[in-house]
């Protein structure tokens, strides 16, 4: 509890320095949140490069705009909107979004706790990357974000119903990629039995 | 199914970290550099742009303020001069030597007046006026000879002897007046313009002497003003400001229209509101 308090006293002090333009503050904020913000990027953007340049993009809106955040809710949640905002001005811009008409019919169910405990992380993003542009958006959007398809629909301009469309495909996709590797991993689990 | 698989991902992937290149940070502190850069000098534009405003205004103010000081100085001069010429010099008249010394220093302010109309020159009513020239009279002195004393109970045999003497006496006389004559004409010549009457001096020159003095001034219709009196101007000026006063401020005509008119819009809408109120009963 003490702990707690002490980091968040830390974060306002932080941002109280950065809002006055403190150049070490702005670099332990960065420091603090580059990774996660990266993260993120990633799950929206397939190039590594690209990604980190949405971030940065994004670390210039969080500096300069940061005298507009009031102290209501997470600066954490604050941030990741800008990057989100950021990252789909990038796919907008770049015309990378196709929403895909794909129709694809999964016969099994997953094991998910089985995967849960057998996949890392690094699996799963390349599943999301792997997804067409549209469905990764809004699969990040929806599943990851928490955002509603109401709000989705006003983000990216589309229709609510393709929002919910787009997002059941993007589901049956990525439950075909996994399938695929519980596959995979049983058919390592059975070559070491095997030996 | 969605919500097991979404739980997946989301476990997996929302805490998800990567760490960025070294060139990340260095690109967003260049960019905040030059960001800080441009703000400066944003405000060192603005305050510089602020200086030269105020330096500006304040020229103006003070130019503004001495001119007007000149404008007051000009109106004071001319209200005193008023005074002093209003009732004693009218001018292109005859005037006696008695009265050249109050002349003179009328024709002082009047010159002084002048001067300072030609340093406020953008005195609109008096901008046409090109030149007011007064030639003023040197000092006219008095030239009062004493009667010469005749030779008082002299006693002459010979009449031809008193005859002499008569004569002796007219000639010095004569060549006095003469001598005199040359240094009035003198003197005269450097004062063109005074018109006398050389027969009066020489003639009466035991009495007191008249010179006449004309003053010749030049002066176009907006200037009679400044001469003639300028207290029109000033009159001008409260006629305005009366007629100002009359128009704008509240007649008691005007107030009892105006209390006439909000009693009427208050009638209106509370008859309206009245009328609201009743169909909501109705209702």
């Amino acid at each position: 509890m003490k702990l707690q308090i002490q980091k968040s006293t830390l974060e306002t002090d932080l941002i109280i320095a950065c809002k006055k333009q403190n150049a070490k503050a702005q670099r332990m904020l960065y420091d603090k949140y580059a990774t996660l913000m990266l993260g993120l990027c990633r799950r929206y953007i397939k190039g590594e490069m690209e990604a980190e340049d949405v971030m940065i993009k994004g670390f210039m809106k969080v500096f300069t705009k940061i005298n507009l955040f009031e102290g209501k809710g997470s600066f954490e949640g604050w941030m990741k909107r800008i990057m989100i905002n950021e990252a789909l001005g990038y796919i907008r811009k770049n015309k990378a979004m196709y929403l895909e008409i794909e129709i694809e019919a999964a016969d099994k169910e997953p094991d998910f706790n089985k995967l849960f405990t057998e996949l890392e992380t690094n699996d799963l993003l390349k599943m999301v990357n792997e997804l067409p542009s549209g469905y990764r958006t809004i699969f990040n959007l929806y599943a990851i974000e928490g955002y509603s398809h109401k709000e989705i629909s006003e983000l990216l301009g589309i229709n609510e119903n393709t929002s919910k469309s787009q997002l059941s495909r993007a589901r049956m996709n990525l439950r075909k990629k996994l399938l695929a590797s519980e596959q995979v991993l049983e058919q390592k689990k059975v070559r070491k039995d095997g030996k | 199914m969605g919500n097991r698989l979404d739980n997946l991902f989301r476990d997996m992937l929302s805490k998800h970290e990567e760490s960025p290149s070294t060139q990340a940070w260095d690109q967003i502190h260049g960019q905040l550099a030059s960001n800080k850069r441009k703000v400066w000098g944003k405000r060192l534009a603005v305050a510089a742009s602020i200086l030269l405003f105020a330096t500006v205004g304040y020229i103006g103010y003070r130019s503004i303020n001495s001119l007007s000081i000149k404008k007051a100085q000009y109106v004071i001069n001319a209200i005193e001069e008023n005074d002093n010429s209003d009732n004693s010099i009218p001018f292109s008249e005859e005037l006696t030597t008695e009265n050249t010394n109050s002349i003179q220093y009328n024709t002082e302010n009047l010159v002084a007046a002048v001067e300072t109309q030609a340093v406020v020159e953008d005195e609109r009513r008096v901008e046409k006026l090109t030149e007011i020239s007064i030639e003023v009279p040197a000092p006219v002195e008095e030239i009062i000879e004493e009667e010469m004393p005749l030779p008082a109970e002299v006693v002459l045999d010979n009449s031809e002897l008193q005859n002499e003497i008569k004569v002796e006496e007219q000639e010095a006389v004569n060549e006095k007046s003469t001598i005199r004559e040359a240094a009035t004409e003198e003197l005269l010549t450097e004062n063109m313009d005074i018109l006398k009457e050389p027969e009066t001096i020489k003639t009466q020159s035991h009495k007191k002497t008249y010179s006449q003095v004309k003053i010749i001034y030049k002066a176009t219709e907006n200037s009679e003003l400044i001469v003639s009196g300028k207290r029109k101007l000033m009159d001008k000026g409260i006629d305005k400001i009366t007629r100002f006063s009359n128009e704008y401020l509240l007649t008691p005509d005007r107030k009892t229209k105006l209390r006439n008119t909000k009693e009427d819009l208050l009638a209106m809408n509370f008859g309206k509101l009245l009328n609201k109120s009743n169909k909501e009963i109705e209702n």
